[in-house]
């Protein structure tokens, strides 16, 4: 609190004085005493009352000062009530009382919104795994009557479920996260395989090349991410998809090239936006806006680094890279 | 013939998993009584257990740490939960594989065979066989009265998935699979180029027309 901004707020009180002091010289005056004395007495009393105002300044300008540092230091600004200290002076007081309140209710509402959202999220893990045994016995049921088509049903099915329980997880991975040594290789050639009934069914051509490289990841979450833009690359038509991996100083960077439909340039910049379809959504009818937003959501979370480029009818190549140091 | 303990609630998955374990040449045992489990498996002396974690009574862990104190059979754990925690645990209690629901049936398959050879020395169960046609898989080698030929991996895959299902007919896509479940991602182009060697191979030994095209439905022997 600047000295002016406090003197500022005492205008009246200054003023008032003021007039006071004027009216006590002109009485002084009128009553004939000594001329310097009708002026020296009212001045002296004028200046007091000023001097008097020092120790209030301090006062608030100290107490001020911490809570306006605290909130600078807090990163959660409505947790500000439990780090300011209680006020000696009544309008403080009542500052602190509302900021108590208010803080409270703040904090109510978001332990409620919180509870709320992990006992949704718990549900949804929980709904997931309840109905993959169904999802997997539906599966036999194919395998054993040898129902192609069905099973192919069934993939996607358990797919969307997949996404759905990723999407409820991406929110907080702590859970059910753990970063280890991978091969980058043996982890797309798993990916590949659990989708290859889908692939060969619609007739993708897969190249890999300088796929062994040792990357520190999360083998399930990578996995899903890759499906994600495989699965990307299958829907908006492409014909051969292409892996390769290049290691650079401070990271190995896996590239997935399509010869799909591409996108377009004005689309580009916000694929990665939560429920954006855009041209191809439009064109090719099945997009959710979900797939990308949560590649890039977990990729966050992973600390792996996604980009894309592509022109239309050029196909799209996405680029994930892996820091190399093994997180601390 | 290997026997294959099923521990899973439900009913409708105990069939299917049995029926598909059955038709791939294993004797399915399986109880409804989840009561005495471990004394059932113990009487029952199954070769490899597939265990579900979700039991009513006793958990998966449970069971297989007690399994565990008591016999050195195979266990693999089949569940729908994915947790990194789980898994751990599971092997930790003394089970050998970790499988998750929705599982993918070969590689089921895979992970049982394999652990049923480590498990039993299986490396002496000799070749598939087909009339006079024999299939030396780990070896890589065919053998047509007296004469012998050496195969390419894919080729002996693909030979291996028609010799294990003699008389069925194979569809190209399930060649196909079979051929990408073991990192070999193939394409059509490449798919009939083996096939073609193949058949020029049996052909040299003499097996003319044994592996036929079935037009529109893929291939068989």
């Amino acid at each position: 609190m600047k000295p002016s901004r406090f003197l500022r707020g005492k205008f009246p009180f200054i003023t008032l004085i003021f007039f006071i002091s004027a009216f006590g010289v002109m009485v002084l005056y009128a009553a004939h005493a000594n001329i310097y004395f009708a002026v020296f007495i009212p001045c002296f009393l004028f200046v007091g009352s000023l001097l008097a105002l020092l120790p209030e300044y301090f006062m608030r300008n100290r107490y001020y000062g911490n809570m306006r540092e605290a909130m600078r230091q807090l990163d959660k600004t409505y947790l500000l009530s439990e780090v300011v200290e209680t006020p000696d002076f009544y309008e403080g007081e009542v500052l602190y009382d509302a900021l108590k309140a208010v803080c409270k209710s703040a904090n109510d509402e978001i332990a409620k919104h919180r509870l709320v959202a992990t006992e949704y999220r718990e549900y949804i893990e929980l709904w997931v795994h309840e109905i993959k045994t169904p999802i997997a016995v539906a599966k036999l049921i194919c395998e054993n009557t040898r129902s192609a088509d069905l099973e192919a049903e069934l993939d996607r099915i358990e797919r969307f479920v997949e996404q759905a329980l990723f999407y409820a997880r991406s929110g907080n991975v702590e859970n059910d996260y753990l970063i280890r040594r991978a091969d980058l290789a043996e982890l797309l050639h798993n990916t590949l395989k659990n989708g290859a009934k889908y692939l060969i069914a619609h007739r993708i051509r897969i190249q890999t090349k300088d796929l062994s490289h040792t990357v520190f990841t999360d083998p399930k979450w990578l996995s899903f991410i890759l499906w994600q833009l495989i699965d990307n690359s299958v829907k908006y038509g492409c014909k051969n998809i292409a892996f390769s991996a290049v290691q650079n100083e401070h990271s190995v960077s896996l590239f997935i090239r399509d010869d799909g439909a591409g996108i377009s340039e004005k689309d580009i910049g916000r694929v990665f936006d939560k429920g954006f379809t855009g041209e191809n959504g439009r064109r090719f009818g099945r997009s959710t806006g979900l797939g990308l937003y949560l590649c890039r959501k977990l990729c966050s979370k992973l600390g792996l680094d996604i980009s894309l480029e592509s022109a239309p009818g050029e196909g799209v190549t996405v680029k994930l890279a892996f820091p190399v140091s093994e997180p601390a | 013939m290997h026997s294959i303990l099923i521990v899973e609630d439900d009913e409708i998955l105990r069939r299917e998993l049995g029926t598909m374990l059955e038709k791939h040449g294993y004797i399915v045992i399986a109880s409804d009584d989840f009561e005495n489990v471990i004394e059932f498996a113990l009487s029952q002396n199954p070769h490899l257990i597939l265990l579900d974690l979700n039991l009513p009574i006793h958990d998966g862990h449970y069971l297989c740490r007690e399994l565990r104190k008591r016999s050195k059979i195979p266990i693999i754990v089949v569940t729908s939960s994915d947790s990194e925690m789980d898994e751990l645990m599971s092997l930790n209690l003394g089970a050998d594989q970790f499988v998750t629901k929705p599982y993918n049936t070969r590689i089921l398959l895979a992970k049982i065979s394999a652990l049923l050879s480590r498990a039993y020395d299986m490396g002496a169960s000799g070749p598939l066989r087909y009339g006079e046609l024999a299939l030396d898989v780990g070896r890589g080698t065919l053998l047509y009265r007296g004469n012998s030929a050496e195969l390419t991996r894919n080729e002996l895959r693909i030979l291996q998935l028609l010799m294990e299902n003699q008389g069925r007919i194979a569809s190209r896509d399930d060649i196909m699979n079979a051929l990408w479940q073991s990192d070999a991602f193939v394409d059509d182009n490449t798919l009939t180029v083996n096939i073609n060697r193949l058949r020029r191979k049996l052909e040299a030994l003499g097996a003319k027309d044994l592996l036929k095209t079935r037009r529109g439905q893929g291939y068989s022997l």
